[in-house]
């Protein structure tokens, strides 16, 4: 089974210590959302995944990796 | 507190009343009434009307901004309707065939008499079905957020 993960903790970082309010708010969504993402509790749809990609200004493959 | 999580609290809380009202009162008037009267302790299932005010939870004040509700929210709010209308129909399910298994057991299938039933039933029973739907949702809406699911599309 493949296990997706993210790197999102390390982008918010990486972007002037982004807050997960912040993200939240840029991408549309609700700061436990970002919690339950960042924790790999919660896989988001396409379309969010494409939207916290945009708000870092990375690829989608950059923020979110498929494990085997 | 997310909203959902307060409106779920909300809910339950309004369900344990009621279920608590109404057996302490049917046993009461029971006691204090007799058997014909303690039946108008169903009146209590009145109290369910409070569910309606559900949407309060989710309304913004003047002014403020940000996300109510997104996308996981509504897969757990989805997911939580799925299983409370399971419960609903299991409910439905033995509600309606126990008595039918009692009556057989206890009189046999060719003695069975044309059933009469009471006006009372059908709004005891829609009311009974509306209580175990929204306890049934408030503990599975509850029981995902401390759990952090659902996982999405996999």
């Amino acid at each position: 089974m493949s296990e997706l993960g993210n790197r999102i903790r390390r982008l918010r970082f990486d972007h002037g210590e982004m807050t997960q309010q912040e993200l939240a708010e840029r991408a549309g969504v609700t700061r436990q959302t970002i919690i339950a993402l960042e924790a790999n509790r919660y896989v988001p749809s396409l379309r969010l995944a494409f939207r916290i990609a945009r708000v870092f200004g990375v690829t989608v493959e950059e923020v979110f990796t498929l494990e085997e | 507190m997310h909203p959902q999580i307060k409106h779920a609290r909300f809910n339950l809380i309004v369900c344990v009343v009621t279920s608590v009202l109404v057996l302490a009162a049917y046993i009461i008037f029971l006691h204090v009434f007799g058997p014909h009267r303690a039946r108008g302790a169903f009146g209590f299932f009145g109290i369910l009307g409070m569910l309606g005010r559900g949407p309060v939870f989710y309304h913004q004040r003047p002014g403020e901004t940000g996300v109510v509700i997104d996308e996981r929210d509504k897969q757990i709010g989805d997911r939580a309707q799925i299983i409370a209308w399971r419960v609903v129909m299991l409910f439905t399910t033995v509600a309606c065939m126990a008595p039918w298994v009692w009556v057989v057991i206890r009189s046999g299938l060719d003695t069975v008499a044309a059933p009469y039933i009471s006006v009372e039933w059908p709004p005891w029973f829609l009311m009974s079905s509306v209580l175990v739907f929204y306890l049934a949702w408030s503990v599975a809406i509850l029981v995902y957020y401390r759990r952090g699911e659902p996982k999405g599309d996999e």
